[in-house]
């Protein structure tokens, strides 16, 4: 019987253009890895990683989002980006935060790039050498793009209208005893605070289960 | 990593590969003049460094060696793909590779 198996690397990244090295250890019984899959998360959530006004401004914004949502859509930009670059906390989280509310309250034709971050690639001992290579993304910006049923109480998440993750696809002999990884950070190195984030490296395999 | 150590690394690394032990070595120096960046196409043969060159920064798909870069937990040697190598320094460096290029099909 034929069971799929995943191992699971996380890397925690602090530095605009940071080169992390990561090795996978494949165990003994792997056949084949089949698949690889990439997620990128924020490390802190947004209240413990930014001062209390910041917080607040955001929260301000937001109950004027609930209440009118119409003019709210065109004051958003402008009262919490002037108070957060004020308060001099620009944070990345800050303006993720701040740009996700805009988008609740935007139309749902309005497209914006998701947040770039890095590239990983993955290298294994045997012949396939580097067989695959993937870009991360801390958060898909566009899950709502072009449905008319969103609204500011009811916004677009990943949660809600994410599709299912799928693993890219890949043949790789399991007799590799290790895959050997690097991860590039790809955020300019200045204009503005890097990110922190945790890149999460699934590998999938195929295993042999003799009894269960 | 020595050259004696390289010579050690190369026949095991290239075994892995699943090439034979058909394949060439050239030694590789380089001259880079200051502030110099030479790119070199390495997609179908391998780059060993030895002597590891200060003030010089390597960067291949295979990853990065600077001595001076801080932002990496780990040096590579072995580089692969589009390598690019910069003179950090405002006077010549000189920068040492063996070049491994296999020249039979895999088995």
């Amino acid at each position: 019987m034929i069971r799929e198996k995943v191992i699971i690397t996380k890397l925690a990244i602090s530095q605009a253009g940071q080169i992390q090295h990561f090795q996978v250890k494949i165990p003994h019984d792997a056949l084949r890895i089949i698949g690889i899959e990439l997620s990128g998360c924020y490390a802190n959530n947004i209240s413990a990683a930014q001062p209390v006004q910041a917080v607040a401004a955001v929260a301000a914004v937001k109950m004027q989002a609930a209440v009118q949502p119409v003019q709210a859509a065109a004051a958003v930009p402008a009262i919490a980006v002037a108070q957060a670059r004020q308060l001099k906390v620009a944070s990345v989280r800050v303006m993720t935060s701040i740009d996700a509310l805009f988008r609740q309250t935007a139309t749902p034709m309005s497209y914006t790039a998701s947040p770039f971050v890095g590239n990983v690639r993955l290298q294994s001992c045997e012949n396939t050498n580097v067989f695959f290579s993937g870009d991360v993304y801390l958060s898909d910006e566009n899950v709502g793009y072009g449905d008319y049923s969103v609204t500011a109480q009811f916004p677009a998440t990943a949660a809600t209208h994410g599709c299912k993750n799928e693993a890219y696809l890949v043949n790789t002999p399991g007799k590799t005893t290790i895959l050997k990884g690097i991860y590039r950070d790809r955020q300019p190195a200045a204009g503005q605070v890097p990110a922190t984030y945790t890149v999460n490296v699934y590998v999938w395999y195929e295993t042999i289960i003799t009894k269960l | 990593m020595t050259t004696a150590f390289a010579l050690e690394y190369i026949p095991r690394r290239v075994k892995e590969l699943g090439y034979c032990d058909d394949y060439s070595l050239r030694f590789v120096h380089l001259v880079l003049k200051a502030s110099e960046v030479r790119k070199i196409e390495a997609t179908c043969e391998f780059f060993i460094l030895v002597k590891e060159p200060k003030n010089v920064n390597i960067d291949s798909d295979m990853g990065i060696f600077d001595l001076a870069y801080i932002a990496t937990n780990e040096l590579q040697y072995e580089h692969q793909g589009i390598i690019t190598i910069t003179n950090k320094g405002d006077t010549k460096r000189d920068v040492r590779f063996i070049q491994v290029i296999p020249k039979t099909i895999r088995k």
